[in-house]
């Protein structure tokens, strides 16, 4: 994979944007990481002169810019309304993540990205506006936002990507989803969203790797490809069952340790919303891969193919090991 | 060079020696009275041990030793009666995987190790009853291997309870339970009436005699079926005073009481022996519960002896009359085939407790200690009854089968001359003359003290002479006699169907469930579920998915807009 050299410095600067915000004592200093991290990643986006990225750029600008309005807005409100103003930093933030009733802009703009800048979209671009609402936590008001905009996120989540047909728009929705379990998780505990954070990027940045790969951006192209990867075949439904949280895998461990939480805490509402709208996330991962399975020959090809695949991302057999087997992890530290 | 094994023979002299070290061990054991117990611990968790135990005292090595001669006689037996079978060998894996799970089944009395032989004894037992691959056999394996399994269940609840003790060595713990174990005991009982086919589980020991008779011999009449006994002789101390003795004895004089009475209606060779054998079980659980184990384990042992020859000889009459096992189409056997005919009336009058058989020693002590000891009006009076309805269809069988007219077809080839099957049973046959003396001498150095009036103690044999005197004459027929039995037509269905319950645990038992599933599977899986559950599901979701999906369908400014809006909401919903 080749790129510009600007690609390089523009990641780094996102990177530098993302900790300042994290990092700053003030709402300003948070401000300004937020927009840096912005304007480095509008030319990642539009790296390339094609209309699509182009458009999702511009769309992904305008929104963020929308929010960055608000933000700062509301943070100089702070003076003479303390309630008011973090209410609207929150929801201002809020529309930066693309939580759910703000997520309005978030399958759109993904739509017009390439595999990678997805991957960015989807992990690092939540990084500062995660951390910045997991400070926000301190008054009931602010924690009933929150778990609605996570119940929401949970149920627009799932619904909402149930006959998608383009891989990057259900990335984006089960995304949406895997938010809610963060945000639910920022209300009881800092350390626990972080955690599920890290696990949804590994999984997803898993599930990417594959489908960039072979450079599936739909379900038909999925289907079309079957023939002359075997092992594909195998590896993105193991890859896909862990990002849909099913327990062999690594995916359920987050999932396993929120569900006890959130129980122990007596949040049965939400954790009950929040597993059955994760089931029916299940379902539209199994769509993409049933047909797959289903219509492909039983070939024993994989051993040619898996040379290919295997050069082209080192990464991958890595990451589907640790999806397999990361549900083994905590057994080293409990004996 | 090809090897001629023949299996039977091979097994035979195995056995046998294993009966010979077995019973010597046995002998040493009861001379020292010492008991080794070997515990190989597998694992322990959280405290308790999870122990393979091996008990070696004289009941274990004693009844080994029988189990052991008897399967090796039925064993040179089945070499004759099975010849010709296409799938032999697998016939004698199969009764030697049986003889293994019964030494281990008497070996480990430990909770947990026993199951290893108990389950073992459920599946051979299975196996051998669908061994000829016919609709009645399946149907009576399934009743078999159903029945045994709800004794099954019932071990391995009591596993369950059990835990809290930290060791399922229930041959020691019982000798501590109290009350508060009495569910435990609940579950033991329930386990040991479920094999030894006690009053409501009795339907599968007749339907049992679908396998082959050197099975029936071996497996549903010596050795199987006082399994259950045995775990209640091992378990014995726990019993002692508990509500558990009075419930058991009940049931197994109930029991005793219908196997005879339904013996007396029923046409059928095999199962005639079998509820006799029924019978015989409910005398041993009934001495049992009034709290002589030895005494039940003495009759177990030459119970064992005269009921496997008794099998025998049904075999070879079976075999050589041409399959029929209808006793009406028997008769006048004594003339034809006078070697196997006496070994039966041996087997026969063992059974009845004919003076200085056998069963003489072991049924009259038991009847005896019965009579003398604290029982209600109704268990005495189910006693005295069984034991004459016993010796009553036992001269009924003598009397159509080995007397009387010649009732066969004109073509049969009645003969003696099966040197192999008349061999193997001489050593059950001396068994049945001996075997009773030997044990109680060897048993019971010390007599037991008998009291009783006159009329008890010429009761039994009174009982006896009349059962025989009716069971004999009653079945003298003639052309222009009244059919009596067509005037009592429901009363005689009732007790020559062992009161209803073959068909009420089958049948009645899977009809409801039968019908419930179809409903359920009618109105449910394929009705309101499908309504409502998945496609219901699916369209809702739908439905859903359209409404977001056609706001996705905007430009950016709406976007931006709708982004407004919910902010505001959201801060009106906050404030």
């Amino acid at each position: 994979m080749t790129f510009p050299i600007s690609y390089f410095l523009f990641f780094c600067t996102l990177l530098t944007g993302t900790s300042l915000s994290i990092c700053s004592s003030s709402w300003f200093g948070a401000w300004i990481g937020l927009e840096l991290n912005l304007l480095s990643f509008i030319p990642l986006i539009a790296i390339k002169l094609c209309p699509y990225a182009t458009e999702a750029a511009i769309k992904y600008f305008l929104i963020q810019a929308m929010a960055s309005t608000i933000l700062i807005m509301s943070s100089s409100m702070h003076m003479f309304s303390n309630d008011f103003s973090y209410i609207l930093i929150t929801l201002s933030l809020l529309l930066k993540l693309g939580a759910a009733p703000l997520h309005f802009w978030f399958p759109q703009v993904i739509e017009g990205l390439t595999w990678p800048q997805a991957f960015i979209l989807l992990t690092i671009q939540k990084l500062a506006p995660m951390f910045l609402i997991s400070y926000l936590t301190y008054s009931s008001n602010l924690i009933f936002m929150i778990t609605l905009a996570a119940i929401l996120s949970s149920l627009i989540g799932a619904l909402g990507g149930l006959n998608i047909m383009k891989l990057r728009k259900l990335m984006a929705f089960s995304s949406i989803n895997h938010m809610s379990w963060m945000l639910i998780a920022m209300t009881i505990n800092d350390m626990m969203w972080l955690t599920y954070f890290l696990f949804y990027s590994f999984i997803s940045g898993s599930v990417i790797i594959l489908l960039h790969s072979t450079q599936t951006y739909s379900i038909s192209n999925l289907m079309n490809q079957n023939k002359n990867s075997s092992i594909l075949n195998l590896l993105l439904p193991l890859n896909l069952l862990s990002l849909g949280g099913l327990p062999p895998f690594m995916g359920f461990s987050p999932k396993w340790i929120m569900i006890q939480l959130l129980s122990s805490k007596m949040m049965i509402f939400s954790l009950l919303v929040i597993l059955f709208s994760s089931l029916i996330t299940l379902y539209f991962y199994l769509r993409i891969f049933i047909p797959m399975i289903l219509l492909s020959f039983p070939s024993f090809s994989s051993l040619l193919k898996i040379k290919s695949l295997w050069a082209f991302s080192p990464f991958l057999a890595i990451f589907t090991f640790i999806n397999m087997f990361g549900l083994c992890l905590p057994i080293p530290f409990s004996i | 060079m090809i090897w001629k094994i023949s299996m039977n023979e091979i097994s035979m002299l195995g056995l046998f020696l294993g009966s010979l070290i077995t019973g010597s061990l046995a002998l040493l054991k009861i001379k020292s009275g010492v008991m080794d117990v070997v515990e190989w611990e597998l694992f322990s968790l959280m405290g308790s041990s999870i122990v393979f135990t091996l008990v070696l005292d004289w009941i274990s090595l004693l009844f080994m030793s029988f189990v052991f001669v008897i399967s090796g006689s039925v064993l040179s037996y089945s070499g004759s009666y099975m010849a010709g079978d296409k799938t032999f060998n697998r016939f004698m894996y199969l009764v030697l995987a049986f003889v293994l799970s019964m030494s281990f089944m008497v070996l480990s009395p430990n909770l947990i190790s026993i199951l290893l032989g108990w389950d073992g004894l459920g599946l051979v037992s299975y196996a051998l009853v669908i061994y000829y691959q016919n609709e009645k056999s399946a149907n009576a394996g399934m009743l078999t291997i159903l029945s045994n399994r709800v004794g099954d269940v019932a071990i391995l609840l009591g596993i369950g309870l059990m835990s809290s003790l930290g060791s399922w060595n229930f041959l020691f713990y019982s000798y501590y339970m109290d009350e508060s174990w009495m569910l435990l005991k609940i579950f033991l009982m329930i386990s040991a009436m479920t094999k030894s086919a006690q009053i409501p589980f009795s339907a599968w020991l007749p339907a049992a005699m679908a396998a082959p008779t050197p099975v029936s011999a071996l497996v549903h009449s010596s050795t199987l079926v006082t399994a259950g006994v045995y775990l209640m002789i091992r378990f014995s101390a726990a019993l002692e005073g508990s509500m558990i003795q009075s419930f058991l004895l009940v049931i197994s004089c109930l029991t005793m009481f219908m196997a005879g009475l339904g013996a007396n209606f029923e046409y059928d060779l095999k199962k005639i022996i079998a509820l006799s054998t029924l019978s015989q079980l409910g005398v041993m659980l009934s001495i049992l519960s009034l709290g002589f184990s030895d005494l039940a384990f003495f009759h177990l042992l030459s119970h064992a002896l005269f009921k496997a020859l008794l099998f025998m000889c049904a075999g070879i009459i079976i075999h050589s009359v041409g399959g029929y096992q209808d006793i009406r189409f028997m008769g006048n056997l004594v003339k034809f085939m006078p070697l196997t005919v006496s070994y039966m009336t041996i087997a026969n009058l063992a059974l009845c407790g004919f003076p200085f058989m056998a069963g003489f020693y072991s049924k009259d002590m038991i009847l005896e200690v019965a009579f003398m000891s604290w029982i209600n009006f109704i268990a005495l009076l189910l006693y005295v009854m069984a034991t004459g309805l016993t010796v009553m269809y036992t001269f009924r069988l003598i009397f159509f089968s080995l007397t009387g007219e010649y009732n066969l077809g004109s073509l049969s080839n009645l003969s003696d001359e099966d040197f192999l099957m008349t061999n193997s049973m001489s050593i059950l046959g001396l068994g049945a003359i001996l075997g009773g003396s030997v044990l109680s001498w060897m048993l019971f150095p010390e007599c037991y003290m008998i009291c009783l009036s006159g009329v008890m103690k010429m009761m039994v044999l009174m009982v006896s002479i009349l059962g025989g005197l009716m069971g004999y004459i009653l079945n003298f027929m003639s052309v222009n006699y009244l059919l009596k039995s067509i005037y009592n037509y429901k009363s005689v269905v009732m007790m020559g169907s062992m009161w209803f319950m073959p068909l009420l645990s089958t049948l009645k038992l899977s009809e409801k469930s039968l019908n419930m599933g179809f409903q359920m599977e009618k109105v449910a899986d394929k009705g309101w579920f499908e309504f409502y559950g998945g496609q219901g599901l699916y369209y809702l979701f739908s439905q859903v998915f359209f409404i977001l999906n056609s706001l996705q369908l905007n430009s950016i400014k709406v976007f931006m807009k709708m982004s407004m809006v919910m902010i505001i909401i959201f801060m009106i919903l906050s404030m």
